[in-house]
C-alpha cells in the first residue's frame, strides 16, 4: 500500500518528503557527533555551582541550589589575569596593524628597488619556527633589560605577528582598483594620506580578520609570557594565571571551575561581536596551498 | 615634426634613466613606511634564529659560552635517552592524532556531512556551532580535559563506572602505558576546538566551491556517496587538505603545552616530546646552547615532513 500511495502524490510531494528523509541520517550523525563535542563545556558549567558536598555526590548533572558565591570567589583571583591579558593582547594587535599596514601599503602599491626581494624575505620567516627562536629570543630579551616587563611580551608579539599580517593586508591591497589611488594622488594627496584616508577605512574587514587572528593567537600563548615574565605575578596573563589558580584551587571544584569559565568569557564576547567578519574570512577559501 | 612630436622628443630627451641610488633616493618614503615593520623583525624574528644555529655549537648558559662543536648533536642521537625516548612518542602522536583523526577522518566527515544538508539554515546552523568551542582558551580546555581524566573524580572513570565498564577504568594520565593514549583522546571526538575545529571548515568552504558543473556530471556518471567523495570531493579539495595536514604536522612537531600542563613529560618519559625537553634543557638546567641545539634538529625535522607531505599528497585534479 504506501509505495502505491507515493506513486499517486504530485512530484513536488514526492521530492519534498524524498529530500527530508535523506537527511535524516546527516542530522542524526551530526547531533550524535555534537553532543559529546559540547557535553564537557556543559558539564564544566554545571560543575561550576556546585559546592564540594554536591560535587561528590554527583558529577553529571546540575545540582540545585546554584552557589553562584563560587564566582563572586573565583573572580577575585582571576580578574587581574584577564586584566593583563587584554592590555597585553590588545596593545599588540594595535602595534601589529600599524605596522603591518604600513608595510603592505608600501608592498602592494609602492613600486621601489628591492620591493620583491624585501617581500620575499619577510615571508621567508614563515618558514622559522617557534621552537628554533625560543632561547635565543630569551635571551635577547634578557639582555635588552625587559624581562618581567610588558614590553617582553608586547614587542616579540608585535615582531611575531607581523609576517601574516602583511601578508593578508598585502593582498587584499592588491585587489583594490588602482583608479582609487590614481584620483586621489592627481589630488595632490601624498602616499600616506592616501593610506590613511583610502586604504584603510576600505580594508577594514580584513583588518578585522588580521586582529581575531593575532589576539587568538597572543591570548591564548602561554610559553613566552611563562619564560619572560615568571617573576612578575602582577603581569600574569590568563594562560600563566590559570596554572597558578589551579594549583591553588585544586578541590575547591566549585570554584575552580568557575574561574574556568569566568577565563574564557572575555574571548566569547569577542568573538560574539566579531563572528560574522571571521566566517566571512575563512569562507573565502582562500586558504590552500 | 607635429607639435606633439616635437614636445615627445623634448621630454625625451630631458629626462635621463636615475642610476640605483637615485631611484631609492627618490623613493625613499616607501622605505620609511617599512621601516618600523623592518626594525622589529630584524631584532626579534631575524636575530634569534641565527643566534639560535650559532649557539646550537656552544656550551651556553646565555651568558657565557663555549665552543663544543658537534657535541651536543653526538650527545643527543647516542647518550640522550630522554630525546631519544620523545622522538617515538612525538610520532604516535603526530600520526595518529594530527594526521589521521585531526586533520584528515574527522574533518573530512564533518564537513561532508554538512555539505549534503539540503536546507541551509540547517549547514549554517551546524557551522555555528563549531566554531563556538573555538573561544574557549586552550588552558581551560586541557584544564577540563585533564579534570575528565582525572582517575579518582573525573568523568571519565565515573562514566565507565556508571555503564558498568569497570574493566576500562585507567589512571589514564598517571598510567604509563596510558598516557600517551590518553592525549590522543583528549578533545574526543575531534572536530571542533582551537586548531582542530579550523579543518572541517576550512575543507567545507573547499567543498561548496566546487563548481555545479562537476558536481552534476559526477551525479549524471553515478558516481554517489562514498565513491563520490573519493573520486570528486578529495581531489578537489587537495589544496586545502595539503595546507591543513603540513600546518598541524608543523605545530604538533614543536607544540608541548599540553604535555607540560598535564603530565610534565610524565610519568617517567611516556610523554616526553621534544620540544618539552628542549624546553627543561633550557630553562630549568640553563643548558641553552643544548636546547638550541635541538631546537635546531627539530627545524630540520619540521622541514624535511613538510616537503614530504607536500609531496605525497597531491592529487592530479588540482583545483
Amino acid at each position: 500500500m504506501s509505495s502505491l500511495k507515493h506513486q499517486t502524490l504530485p512530484l513536488q510531494r514526492r521530492m519534498a518528503l524524498r529530500m527530508r528523509r535523506g537527511d535524516s541520517w546527516v542530522h542524526l550523525a551530526m547531533i550524535g557527533l555534537l553532543i559529546p563535542t559540547f557535553y564537557p563545556f556543559v558539564a564544566l558549567l554545571f560543575l561550576s555551582f556546585k559546592d564540594n558536598p554536591q560535587f561528590y555526590h554527583n558529577r553529571w548533572l546540575l545540582s540545585f541550589p546554584l552557589h553562584f558565591g563560587n564566582y563572586t570567589y573565583a573572580l577575585k583571583t582571576v580578574s587581574p589575569y584577564i586584566l593583563n591579558s587584554v592590555i597585553s593582547s590588545g596593545v599588540t594587535v594595535v602595534g601589529v596593524l600599524l605596522l603591518a599596514s604600513l608595510a603592505a601599503y608600501a608592498f602592494s602599491r609602492g613600486d621601489f628597488p628591492g620591493k620583491e626581494a624585501l617581500f620575499y624575505l619577510i615571508l621567508s620567516l614563515l618558514m622559522v619556527p617557534g621552537i628554533l627562536t625560543l632561547i635565543a629570543r630569551f635571551v635577547l630579551v634578557k639582555q635588552l633589560g625587559l624581562l618581567n616587563t610588558r614590553w617582553a611580551l608586547i614587542l616579540p608579539w608585535i615582531s611575531g605577528g607581523q609576517v601574516f599580517a602583511i601578508f593578508l593586508l598585502r593582498s587584499f591591497f592588491d585587489h583594490v582598483p588602482e583608479d582609487l589611488f590614481e584620483s586621489a594622488r592627481l589630488d595632490g594627496a601624498n602616499e600616506f594620506q592616501i593610506l590613511l584616508q583610502i586604504a584603510l577605512p576600505l580594508a577594514r574587514p580584513i583588518m578585522g580578520v588580521v586582529a581575531i587572528l593575532n589576539i587568538t593567537g597572543t591570548w591564548n600563548d602561554l610559553i613566552w609570557p611563562l619564560v619572560t615574565v615568571m617573576n612578575n605575578q602582577t603581569l600574569y596573563t590568563i594562560p600563566i594565571g590559570l596554572t597558578l589558580f589551579r594549583q591553588a584551587f585544586w578541590t575547591n571544584w566549585g570554584p575552580l571551575f568557575a574561574g574556568y569559565v569566568i577565563v574564557s568569557i572575555p574571548m566569547l564576547v569577542f568573538f560574539v561581536f566579531s563572528s560574522s567578519l571571521f566566517i566571512r574570512g575563512i569562507a573565502s577559501g582562500a586558504i590552500k596551498m | 615634426m607635429t607639435v606633439i612630436a616635437k614636445k615627445r622628443a623634448a621630454i625625451r630627451g630631458r629626462v635621463k634613466k636615475r642610476s640605483l641610488l637615485q631611484e631609492i633616493w627618490h623613493k625613499k618614503h616607501w622605505y620609511l613606511f617599512l621601516l618600523p615593520t623592518f626594525v622589529s623583525l630584524l631584532i626579534f624574528q631575524y636575530y634569534p634564529p641565527l643566534s639560535a644555529l650559532y649557539h646550537a655549537f656552544f656550551r651556553w648558559d646565555g651568558v657565557t659560552k663555549h665552543f663544543v662543536g658537534l657535541e651536543h648533536f653526538r650527545y643527543m642521537f647516542t647518550e640522550d635517552w630522554r630525546f631519544l625516548a620523545s622522538i617515538p612518542n612525538v610520532f604516535i602522536l603526530m600520526v595518529v592524532k594530527t594526521i589521521f583523526v585531526s586533520r584528515l577522518f574527522m574533518p573530512i566527515l564533518v564537513a561532508e556531512l554538512i555539505y549534503n544538508i539540503k536546507r541551509p539554515r540547517w549547514a549554517y546552523t551546524y557551522r555555528l556551532l563549531l566554531v563556538i568551542p573555538m573561544v574557549v582558551p586552550m588552558m581551560v580546555i586541557l584544564y577540563l580535559w585533564e579534570f575528565i581524566f582525572e582517575p579518582n573524580f573525573g568523568l571519565a572513570n565515573s562514566l565507565l563506572g556508571a555503564t558498568g565498564l569497570e574493566k576500562l577504568q585507567s589512571g589514564w594520565f598517571s598510567n604509563p602505558k596510558m598516557a600517551l593514549t590518553t592525549f590522543v583522546l583528549v578533545n574526543f571526538p575531534w572536530i571542533a576546538g582551537g586548531g582542530t575545529g579550523l579543518a572541517p571548515l576550512i575543507y567545507l568552504a573547499g567543498l561548496l566551491g566546487i563548481p555545479d558543473a562537476i558536481v552534476d556530471a559526477a551525479r549524471i556518471d553515478g558516481a554517489t556517496g562514498l565513491r563520490r567523495i573519493w573520486h570528486v570531493d578529495l581531489p578537489l579539495i587537495m589544496g586545502q587538505i595539503k595546507a591543513m595536514v603540513v600546518l598541524g604536522i608543523i605545530g604538533r612537531l614543536q607544540g608541548y603545552a599540553p604535555q607540560l600542563i598535564i603530565t610534565d613529560g610524565g610519568p617517567g618519559v611516556a610523554t616526553l616530546v621534544p620540544g618539552l625537553h628542549m624546553y627543561k634543557q633550557a630553562f630549568m638546567y640553563a643548558k641553552m646552547g643544548y636546547g638550541s641545539a635541538i631546537g635546531l634538529v627539530l627545524f630540520l625535522l619540521i622541514l624535511l615532513l613538510t616537503f614530504v607531505s607536500m609531496k605525497y599528497l597531491r592529487s592530479s585534479v588540482e583545483y
